[in-house]
């Protein structure tokens, strides 16, 4: 059965600008990747409160936005492009 | 020294009477006059509306006029999401989308949004910008290239680097029209707002950016304004590379520690603003913790060139009464607004007999010395000179956090923290004093009564 993947995109539910920016950039790529390959699916996650962070299983910096693939955090606070995704996955 | 004069003798990297206070209220200002983000971002009635509510409740030194870095790139085709409680975002890209930089035109004062924001700015520059610096904010040209290509700019930062250099030299033009529109609307210091920069490394920041702020910057300079350059995010190892980029100041957030964005602008004279926690103080915190952070920030940022502000724009749903603690910090009403969020009645304090001949009595108005650093290092200095005069003195820390130490405080008349009294008498406000200035006032007070 080949590897799927399942990646989280944890973000602030009131961000400032720059996150916000950061954050649609991120789910662009997520959308991009999730259409252009069948073992890969995504999801956001919405925290209200920082305190909620802890609920996340694999999240280790609470700097956000975060993404997290099969529950191992792969970036916090950074835009991730389709081309990066891509690599991370492929190896 | 007026609000606006203090604002903008802070960002000419001069001494002040105290650091001006500058809260970047973008979206929240929905908020405060009751409608949504949406809507307010539509109408000029609701920014000027917004601005005058936020600057009856946060009697600010200096505020900009808008919070809106999608502006422009609407305004040259970009679509935008739009949300109630939260800032629109871009969610399109023309040059990825078929469009080339050919295609695309920098936009004027009739295009997109730009005739709402203009009448918003001129209506707020000639009510509020009487005395209030008022600033004008634009999207920083990295940003606006993020924002007309998409994700593929980094790659292309390598792959292309001619098309990179060909379009930021294009949102540079950009930038330098909308800056130009926003002096001649009045305001006072133009915000090169390039948050997406946190984002390159030093070599790319020093490649694909400078040569272009530098340009735009210059071109305020020449119309005889300040011009500053808010970055957000994690960008430390650009702050030296942004300090080059002929700004007058750097606004950074809490990513970034105060102390060495300080350090950095003061090596090549600049001025710097921040860095008040956005999220886990000002939105989620107590005024409590507000007051404790902004005390952080003034304590560090001292009173040259440094003006105290948000790390970025407000969220939407910072509570009210956070903001307005820090108000009441900068304004030397700390115990008045602790008093009315937290009545008084019944809480008896004591004071000492300051009259007494054989001892010296120190209080120290604290927020609380074990959580907020400045507080710390005035009680440490106290602690040294009891240290030294052993029971010559004797000392009290009165904490503001708690109801009597709100009460010492009224009782003294102290208005800013932290503060120490020796003998009822004021004798350091805000300043830790080093050992021999401190055992020159203990000494001169011992004298006085004969110890």
């Amino acid at each position: 059965m080949p590897m799927m993947y399942h990646a989280k995109l944890v973000v602030q539910k009131s961000p400032c600008t720059a996150c916000v920016i950061i954050n649609h950039l991120n789910m662009e790529t997520l959308q991009t990747t999730a259409a252009s390959r069948s073992d890969f699916t995504w999801e956001i996650v919405e925290i209200g409160h920082p305190r909620e962070v802890w609920n996340i299983e694999g999240l280790e910096l609470e700097k956000l936005p975060a993404i997290l693939i099969n529950d191992e955090q792969i970036s916090a606070g950074n835009i991730l492009s389709p081309r990066m995704l891509a690599k991370f996955l492929d190896n | 020294m007026n609000s606006k004069e203090l604002v903008l003798a802070a960002v000419r990297n001069e001494e002040t009477p105290r650091a001006p206070w500058v809260p970047f209220v973008g979206c929240h200002a929905a908020k405060l006059i009751g409608v949504n983000a949406d809507e307010y971002f539509h109408s000029a009635d609701y920014i000027v509306q917004g601005m005058t509510k936020a600057v009856e409740l946060y009697r600010p030194d200096g505020i900009p006029a808008l919070f809106d870095l999608q502006l422009e790139a609407e305004a040259m085709g970009c679509t935008l999401q739009w949300a109630k409680l939260n800032p629109p975002a871009v969610s399109s890209h023309p040059l990825s989308e078929g469009k080339s930089i050919a295609d695309l035109k920098i936009p004027g004062k009739d295009d997109g949004r730009f005739p709402i924001v203009l009448d918003a700015m001129r209506r707020i520059c000639q009510t509020i910008g009487q005395e209030k610096a008022i600033y004008g904010l634009i999207t920083g040209p990295f940003t606006l290239a993020l924002h007309l290509m998409g994700t593929d700019i980094f790659y292309n930062m390598m792959d292309e680097p001619e098309l990179i250099q060909e379009l930021m030299n294009f949102t540079t033009e950009v930038a330098i029209n909308t800056a130009r529109m926003y002096m001649e609307a009045g305001v006072d210091i133009i915000a090169v707002v390039d948050p997406m920069t946190s984002q390159i490394s030093p070599g790319n920041f020093a490649e694909f950016v400078s040569p272009y702020m530098i340009r735009i910057f210059d071109d305020i300079r020449a119309h005889g304004k300040l011009g500053n350059l808010f970055v957000c995010g994690n960008a430390k190892n650009n702050i030296e590379e942004m300090c080059r980029c002929h700004a007058d100041g750097l606004s950074i957030d809490e990513n970034i520690p105060l102390d060495f964005v300080r350090d950095m602008c003061r090596h090549y004279g600049l001025s710097f603003g921040g860095n008040i926690k956005l999220t886990v103080v000002m939105l989620f915190g107590t005024p409590t913790d507000n007051v404790n952070d902004a005390m952080n920030c003034m304590s560090i940022g001292g009173t040259k060139g440094y003006i105290l502000a948000p790390g970025c724009d407000m969220a939407f749903d910072v509570p009210i009464e956070n903001v307005q603690a820090i108000a009441s910090l900068v304004h030397g009403e700390i115990a008045e607004f602790m008093e009315s969020s937290n009545p008084l009645e019944g809480v008896e304090v004591t004071l000492p007999d300051y009259t007494d001949k054989s001892k010296v009595y120190i209080d120290v108005i604290t927020l609380d010395s074990e959580s907020c650093a400045p507080c710390q290092y005035m009680m440490e200095a106290v602690y040294r000179a009891a240290k030294k005069y052993g029971d010559k003195i004797v000392y009290k820390e009165h904490k503001i956090k708690e109801k009597a130490g709100v009460v010492a405080m009224i009782k003294l008349g102290v208005s800013n923290l932290p503060t120490i009294v020796v003998d009822g008498k004021t004798e350091f406000i805000s300043i830790i004093p080093d050992d021999a200035t401190f055992d020159k006032v203990l000494e001169a007070a011992m004298n006085k009564k004969g110890i």
